[in-house]
């Protein structure tokens, strides 16, 4: 028999090493524990997590985007390009709506003109009507403005989807991915004789796209907060606003980027034979407004 | 033994005592300037003015004191303190599920000094057409490190703030961030928020 102290020397780290493979066991039996949803007896702790919230409207809210053709600051232009954009920040979905240029106004005439009479306020106005909407806030751009925009960001990535060829706006562009510079998206946005038929309707719907297409890739180059200053300032300095200052079009910058282009719905309001080269508002418009002014989601087209 | 009972006794009454708590090291909040950026849409400002640059730092570091030192010191969040750096927006968010990410509370007192470090915090500024700061974005990464009565907690919050002007001061009107918490006694879970306040009636209907 060995001496006691010998052999309480050798049952102690017996007795650990048992302890431990006892831990060992229980531990594999029954799974690690995992702090996020264990007591605080067992181990150190790690617990992550994240926010974000920009200051922006909580409620739906509409744009008028206006595309002019002025082809020098100053001057007036006609709203060429018309698209009311409706923005559901509850829901994060948002809605295109595109107006062909030839569109008659409720006030009378084509609605392109009243840009160039009566500058945004009084586009605001004819929209407002037609669609039974209240605008909150306008945008406008011209020709030179527009193409400088897009060449500051760096380009717009854009999937073509049919032949484009046309000499008056400038398109080249066969089907496929393509990065357009201002002068190039512009052209793509202007061109309406590639389509025979459909012509200033498929226009509006490509405008549409196209601005769709910046989303993306505004998206694509992750901004953050501060990039998202970067990208406010180049749009300030070739927009005019109305409703809007820098402040506000900071938190909507922040708010456009953080929808998700696959939520955004590009729709043409629809259109018939108007009075002379003019296009009516279709009696079937009436559904898609209501559907669009109640929450700018369209839930029944 | 009278004297042994005594002396306990003493140490006792001696460890509840405010004096006692007194003794704790005061605070150390490290954080400065780091590089700095203007986004103008007009012809100025050429830099960002100084002005703006210690107004955003200050709401930073009174941020900090707010969210995570104060909460450490005394064991709950000072909501008067923190509604002072926060625009109302976000005085709004404190009451939802935000709150467990903006502020560190449930962790306990800090029985040690407690220090925050932060890298150089980066600040871009928002120019308009007359050369007015308008909005400025603040990087955050700090690192708060202290003791508590279960061991020792280290904090990391990092993100961006985005501020704007309120009077004389700037406040935080946005944020993305997110809030590391490793440490024995860390909560697991989100502590419940306040209940939001009551609508104010003296405010116009919405």
């Amino acid at each position: 028999m060995r001496h006691p102290l010998v052999r309480l020397l050798v049952a102690v780290p017996l007795a650990g090493l048992l302890l431990a493979g006892f831990t060992a066991a229980a531990w594999l039996a029954i799974g690690a524990p995992r702090p996020v949803k264990a007591a605080t007896w067992f181990a150190v702790h790690r617990v992550s997590a994240a926010a974000s919230f920009t200051s922006a409207p909580d409620r739906p809210f509409f744009v008028l985007v206006v595309g002019n053709d002025a082809r020098h600051d100053g001057e007036p232009g006609l709203g060429d390009a018309l698209h009311v954009i409706g923005v559901n920040p509850l829901t994060g979905d948002a809605t295109i709506l595109d107006i062909p240029r030839d569109t008659e106004a409720p006030g009378g005439g084509k609605i392109n003109a009243f840009q160039a009479t009566g500058g945004l306020p009084a586009t605001i106005a004819q929209v407002n009507r037609m669609m039974g909407i209240e605008i909150a806030y306008a945008i406008t751009t011209n020709f030179p403005g527009f193409v400088d925009m897009v060449d500051e960001i760096g380009g717009v990535d854009i999937e073509v989807t049919e032949p484009m060829h046309d000499r008056d706006s400038g398109t080249a562009f066969d089907p496929g991915p393509h990065r357009m510079s201002g002068d190039s998206l512009l052209a793509f946005s202007r061109d309406r004789k590639s389509y025979p038929i459909e012509g200033d309707r498929q226009r509006s719907l490509n405008q549409g796209r196209a601005i769709i297409a910046a989303l993306a890739t505004l998206r694509a180059q992750n901004p953050g907060a501060a990039g998202t200053a970067r990208l406010v300032a180049i749009l300030a300095r070739h927009v005019e606003t109305e409703g809007l200052d820098l402040s506000h079009l900071y938190d909507l910058g922040r708010l456009a980027l953080s929808l998700d282009p696959a939520r955004v719905r590009n729709v043409l309001v629809p259109t018939g034979a108007g009075g002379g080269t003019n296009l009516a508002v279709a009696p079937a418009a009436r559904d898609l407004f209501a559907d669009f002014a109640d929450d700018a989601i369209l839930q029944n087209h | 033994m009278p004297v042994v009972l005594t002396a306990l006794a003493g140490t006792t009454a001696l460890a509840g005592h405010p004096a006692h708590a007194a003794k704790r090291p005061k605070p150390r909040v490290q954080l400065t300037a780091g590089a700095l950026a203007v986004e103008r849409t007009g012809s100025d400002p050429a830099a960002l003015p100084d002005d703006v640059r210690d107004k955003v730092m200050a709401a930073l570091r009174a941020y900090i004191r707010a969210a995570t030192v104060r909460p450490l010191q005394k064991g709950q969040v000072d909501d008067a303190a923190m509604n002072s750096v926060v625009g109302p927006a976000v005085t709004a968010r404190l009451s939802g599920p935000d709150r467990s990410v903006l502020v560190d509370e449930g962790i306990g007192r800090a029985t040690r000094r407690i220090v925050v470090k932060g890298l150089p915090v980066a600040i871009t500024g928002l120019a308009d057409g007359q050369g007015r700061v308008v909005v400025a974005v603040a990087t955050l990464d700090t690192v708060a490190t202290t003791r508590t009565a279960k061991g020792k907690v280290a904090i990391r919050r990092m993100g961006e703030l985005v501020l704007s002007p309120d009077a004389d001061a700037w406040k935080i009107t946005g944020y993305t961030l997110q809030v590391d918490r490793v440490g024995k006694g860390v909560p697991t879970t989100a502590p419940a928020a306040p209940p939001p306040p009551a609508p104010d009636p003296g405010a116009p209907a919405q």
